[in-house]
Parts: structure tokens; C-alpha cells; sequence
């Protein structure tokens, strides 16, 4: 714990990401319980009205009001982005120290896909993959997780590779113990760590992705309140009604800023031999 | 080198393998796509025949890496047209969108970079390493809208979207970068039209990669500042700015090169976000509606292009790699 306050004091920076990302949960947690309309309460007779006391951030083009929306959009855009970094994290762990584990022409074979994957700009092959799968919120998902995956996978793939080498597995191996065994006991609990701070690291890029994902139309489809879905049904406003896009906007930068200083703080934590994050 | 590029190949066909396998994919029938709903039974299943869509897959995929093979993406089903005439229609715009990108980044990276690495752990430093995060943090999409609300909506200074104002005629095509094109003709005018119009989108597109850049040229030249030959130049006695430039920028930027392709190529990403925003007429926006009309051929044209870019990008690395440090032979 004293390491943590250290590096608090040495980065403010990551302090405020720590706060932020705070503050974001106990939006999701809470936005909902103060919001003083429905997300989805149409009164046509009150659209796009500016920010005022009865709607704290305004009003949409059907008349509903902008905080409530942002607050029931939260914890959605929030979940998905750690659903599918938790998935990638997993999934490319076993991945990873699987093919290590194995060798020989399946390791080859899984080195070459990932390369392919890797061959292609992220935000393009996750765009053909959701088109091909058809516009929906889980399938943007999917299309996230084969895009992170690749990076994921040779983390784990590397890291397996010397902890095998290490003279505790080899010992294991030495004793006796089947591929199975020193993958359980000795590489998965010593990959956990590592992978876990760089899934934390990817947080804000998924966020990033889904949203832009959500902003082409391939992702959360509307009424719901998705943030990158808020932004994009707003820009049609934008001349007259600035408040619409702005502050969903505004939320995912914040959200995407909490997860990356947190990131870095995180990772200088752990890992204090590498360079401070600039 | 032949061996990089054979890799390279291999790589490529794998995303042909990739994007006929996403094809597949699909839920919709490409047949009676391009018949038409009112096209009878018979009609489609004719199309089918010509299209190769009866055949078995391993077949298919050998007639479409045949048509790969001559340059041939396909036919877009929205317009009927060659996709390849269609996306090498679209290419100038996207590419004088990403040169002036790119131009910012690489400006952006050295200037704040260099500043958070003089002023190591002191404000600056830390000033600039929020506003980076930030740059990473903010999404391409909404960065666009504000800067149309602020820079067209509020101050009226610069215009929203297109390459030209619609009263102005394109300059002779000898680009097709237009305002390359409009000052080899000596069109001054027009070229200040151009760059007007060129200067959000290309701040849009460049700000992610910008946040990236600055953190990267700071942690690779905080490393080289700690070697002996930059201490001996400060001990000589000269001046920050000749031991900056002449002694530690040219080291630090070694690495940097490697992400700078990698973020230029990926500037082809953020592109299919900008250009919609901005409506400009290049590979995103093309592939934006080839995403809203289920145009498949069209969806993995592009794909198959940034693969293409993305491995040159590589290539082009590993040959600059070796010019800028000869330490480490040819590759």
C-alpha cells in the first residue's frame, strides 16, 4: 500500500486517472437513482431544450432528457468495454500459454494468424468483421475481441515461454509433472499479473473502439443509450443543439483519460524497473 | 530483404484467406442483393450461376485469389461498378488527408515530446503528459463535431466539409491531390481553398496519433539523454538546443520511425470515422457507405488495401531502419 501512495505522490497524473475512473463507477452506480426523468420518457413538447434546472443537460430530439440518458448509458458502455476486455484477457492467456506449451507446427500455425490479424488496421478489421455479422451490440463485441485478441495471445505466448525456462518449472517438469500440471500450477497463476495489467491498459482503447463501432451504426443499436450511439444520433443538433453530442462525448474521454492514467500508474506500480509513464 | 518480403506475401494472402472468409460470413445473399427484391427465383439462381456463388468454396476462393491476382477486388453491388476503379477514385483524397495528418503528428510528437523530456518529472512534464493522454483518450468522431460547432458553427472561420468550396472548380488532376495539383498550376487561390478545407479533418485524424507520438519520442529520448556521448556534448559545453538536435533527437528517433509507419497506416483507421464526419470524399466515407449498403466486395477492397499499406508501411521501415542505423545491417 505504501508503494501505491509513493506513486501517487510521484504521479499525479495517475491519481487523477484513479479518481476518474471512481468517478465513473459511481456515475454508472448512482446516475440512474438521481436522474429526475426516465431515459426514454418522450415529451415532444419539450425537445431539445438547453440545459437547464429541470434538465440538468437538456433535452434530446424527442424530448428526453439528455443527463438521464447519459446516466442509464453508463453502466452498458462501461460493461461491455470490460466484458470484452475480461474476455481477450482470458481467452488470450489460454491462448497464449497453450501454444507455447505446445509447440511445433500448432504454435507456428497460431503465430502465423495472429500476424494476419495483426496485418490489418484494428478499427478496420473490427469494422469488416461487424458488418459481416450484422449491426448489433454483441457482434461489435466479438468483432473487439478478435481485434485486442492477437496482442494478447503473444504477451501470454512470450511470458510462458521464459517461465517455462524458469527453474521452478523446470524443477516441476524434472519431478515428474505432466504439460498439463506445470501449465495449472506454474505458468497460468505467474502469467495472471501481467495479462490483468495489460487488459487494464486496453480498457480505454476498447472503450474507444466500441464507441466509434456505435458512432458508425454497427454497434449498440438505438433507443439505447450507448455513449458512441448518444454522439452520433446527436450530430445531426450539433449547429443548434450543441449539449446533445458534447456530453456523451465528454464522457467517453473522461472514462477512456481514467482507464489509461490508471493504467500507467498501475503498471509503474508493479513494474517499477521500467520507465515511469511520460 | 527477399526473405521480409516473402513474409510479407505470405501475410497478405492470409488476409485474402481473412476477408473470403468474413464474406462467408455473411447472413444476407449476395445474389439477391444484386437481383433485386423483386427479381424472381429463376432470376437469382441465374445470377448465382454467373457470380460463381453454386460453385464449392475451395473453387470460390481460387477464382477470387485469380481475380486478386490481376487487381481485379470484384464488383461493387451498390453501383455496379469495378471496385478497384472505385477505391483508386477515392485514394487521392485520403491520401492528402493523411500527408497533412501526418505532418501534424510527427510536429506535434517532436515538439511535446522533446519539451516533457527536458523538463523530466518537473510541471511541464506532467502538463503534457495529461494533455497526451488526453489526445489518446478523446474519440476521432466527437473531436470532429466540436471542432465543426467551434471552428465553422461559432466562429465561422473555417468550412465544415468537402475538399473545395462548391463554386470553385478542381485543378487539373495530375495527383490528384489537390492542393499539390492547384500550386503546380500556380492556382494560389485555390490551393488556400484547399488547405482551409484540409485543416480540420487533418487535425481530426491526426490528434490520437499526435498523444501517441509525444509519449513515444519522450520515453525513447529521456533514454538516449542518459548516454554518454549526449553527457560528454553538455559537459563540452554546448548549448541545450545544439545538444537536442544534433546529439540526441537523431538516436531517439530510431524507434520512433518503427510506430510512425505503423501510425500512419493506421491513420487509414481513423479515417473511415473522419472523413464521415467531415464529408469528405475518400476511402472512409466510400467504405462508410459500403458499410450502410451491405457492399461486400467494396467492405473488403478496403481491407485488403490497408493490409496492403499497412505491410508496405513495414518494409518501408525495415529499409529506413537500416539507412538510419547501420549498425544493424541490411534486413
Amino acid at each position: 500500500m505504501s508503494a501505491l501512495r509513493l506513486a501517487m505522490r510521484r504521479d499525479p497524473a495517475g491519481s487523477l486517472g484513479a479518481l476518474l475512473v471512481l468517478l465513473l463507477l459511481g456515475f454508472a452506480m448512482l446516475g440512474p437513482l438521481v436522474a429526475q426523468h426516465p431515459p426514454d420518457a418522450i415529451a415532444l413538447a419539450r425537445r431539445l431544450q438547453p440545459p437547464s434546472a429541470l434538465n440538468w443537460l437538456g433535452t434530446d430530439e424527442l424530448g428526453r432528457d439528455v443527463f438521464a440518458r447519459l446516466a442509464h448509458g453508463a453502466w452498458p458502455s462501461l460493461m461491455a468495454a470490460l466484458l470484452v476486455v475480461g474476455t481477450t484477457v482470458t481467452l488470450g492467456t489460454l491462448l497464449g500459454a497453450f501454444s507455447a506449451l505446445l509447440g511445433g507446427l500448432a504454435d507456428a500455425v497460431a503465430m502465423r494468424i495472429i500476424d494476419v490479424l495483426l496485418a490489418v488496421p484494428a478499427l478496420v478489421l473490427a469494422m469488416a468483421l461487424a458488418a459481416a455479422l450484422g449491426p448489433s451490440l454483441v457482434n461489435a463485441l466479438i468483432a473487439l475481441v478478435v481485434v485486442r485478441l492477437p496482442v494478447f495471445v503473444r504477451l501470454a505466448r512470450a511470458q510462458a515461454l521464459v517461465l517455462r525456462s524458469r527453474p521452478f518449472a523446470e524443477f516441476a517438469r524434472l519431478a515428474g509433472a505432466g504439460r498439463w500440471h506445470v501449465l495449472r500450477h506454474h505458468l497460468l497463476p505467474n502469467l495472471a499479473g501481467i495479462m490483468v495489467v495489460q487488459g487494464l491498459m486496453d480498457v480505454a482503447a476498447v472503450i474507444l473502439g466500441a464507441a466509434a463501432l456505435g458512432f458508425i451504426g454497427l454497434g449498440a443499436q438505438p433507443p439505447s443509450p450507448e455513449w458512441g450511439g448518444l454522439v452520433a444520433s446527436g450530430r445531426h443538433f450539433m449547429a443548434d443543439a450543441w449539449w446533445l453530442s458534447l456530453f456523451p462525448g465528454l464522457a467517453l474521454m473522461l472514462a477512456a483519460l481514467g482507464f489509461n492514467l490508471l493504467g500507467d500508474l498501475v503498471r509503474d506500480v508493479l513494474d517499477p524497473r521500467q520507465e515511469p509513464a511520460p | 530483404m527477399l526473405r521480409r518480403l516473402a513474409a510479407t506475401l505470405v501475410v497478405l494472402l492470409g488476409v485474402s484467406v481473412v476477408t473470403f472468409v468474413i464474406t462467408q460470413l455473411v447472413p444476407s445473399d449476395t445474389a439477391r442483393l444484386v437481383a433485386g427484391d423483386l427479381a424472381s427465383e429463376a432470376r437469382v439462381a441465374e445470377i448465382r450461376q454467373e457470380l460463381g456463388l453454386d460453385r464449392p468454396l475451395p473453387v470460390q476462393y481460387a477464382t477470387y485469389m485469380q481475380r486478386l491476382a490481376r487487381g481485379d477486388l470484384g464488383v461493387s453491388i451498390r453501383s455496379g461498378r469495378p471496385v478497384a476503379e472505385e477505391l483508386a477514385e477515392a485514394l487521392p483524397a485520403t491520401v492528402e488527408l493523411a500527408l497533412l495528418a501526418f505532418v501534424i503528428i510527427l510536429i506535434n510528437g517532436l515538439l511535446l515530446g522533446s519539451l516533457a523530456a527536458l523538463a523530466a518529472g518537473r510541471w511541464p512534464d506532467h502538463l503534457i503528459r495529461l494533455l497526451s493522454t488526453m489526445m489518446i483518450s478523446a474519440p476521432t468522431f466527437w473531436i470532429g463535431l466540436v471542432l465543426i460547432a467551434l471552428c465553422f458553427g461559432q466562429l465561422d472561420l473555417l468550412p465544415a466539409g468537402g475538399r473545395l468550396s462548391p463554386e470553385l472548380v478542381p485543378p487539373v488532376a495530375i495527383t490528384g491531390l489537390y492542393g499539390l495539383d492547384a500550386m503546380l498550376a500556380g492556382q494560389w487561390r485555390l490551393a488556400g481553398d484547399v488547405v482551409t478545407h484540409l485543416l480540420m479533418p487533418a487535425l481530426t485524424l491526426a490528434l490520437a496519433a499526435s498523444g501517441s507520438a509525444a509519449r513515444l519520442v519522450r520515453a525513447s529520448l529521456l533514454e538516449v539523454l542518459q548516454e554518454d556521448h549526449v553527457r560528454r556534448a553538455r559537459v563540452a559545453g554546448l548549448s541545450e538546443w545544439v545538444v537536442l538536435t544534433r546529439y540526441a533527437l537523431p538516436n531517439a528517433l530510431v524507434p520512433f520511425i518503427t510506430t510512425a509507419a505503423i501510425l500512419l497506416a493506421d491513420l487509414l483507421g481513423g479515417a473511415v470515422v473522419t472523413e464521415a464526419i467531415f464529408s469528405w470524399p475518400g476511402l472512409g466515407s466510400y467504405t462508410l457507405e459500403a458499410v450502410a449498403g451491405l457492399d461486400f466486395p467494396a467492405i473488403m477492397g478496403f481491407t485488403l488495401l490497408a493490409a496492403l499499406f499497412y505491410a508496405a508501411a513495414n518494409l518501408v521501415v525495415d529499409v529506413l531502419y537500416g539507412v538510419v542505423d547501420p549498425r544493424l545491417g541490411p534486413a
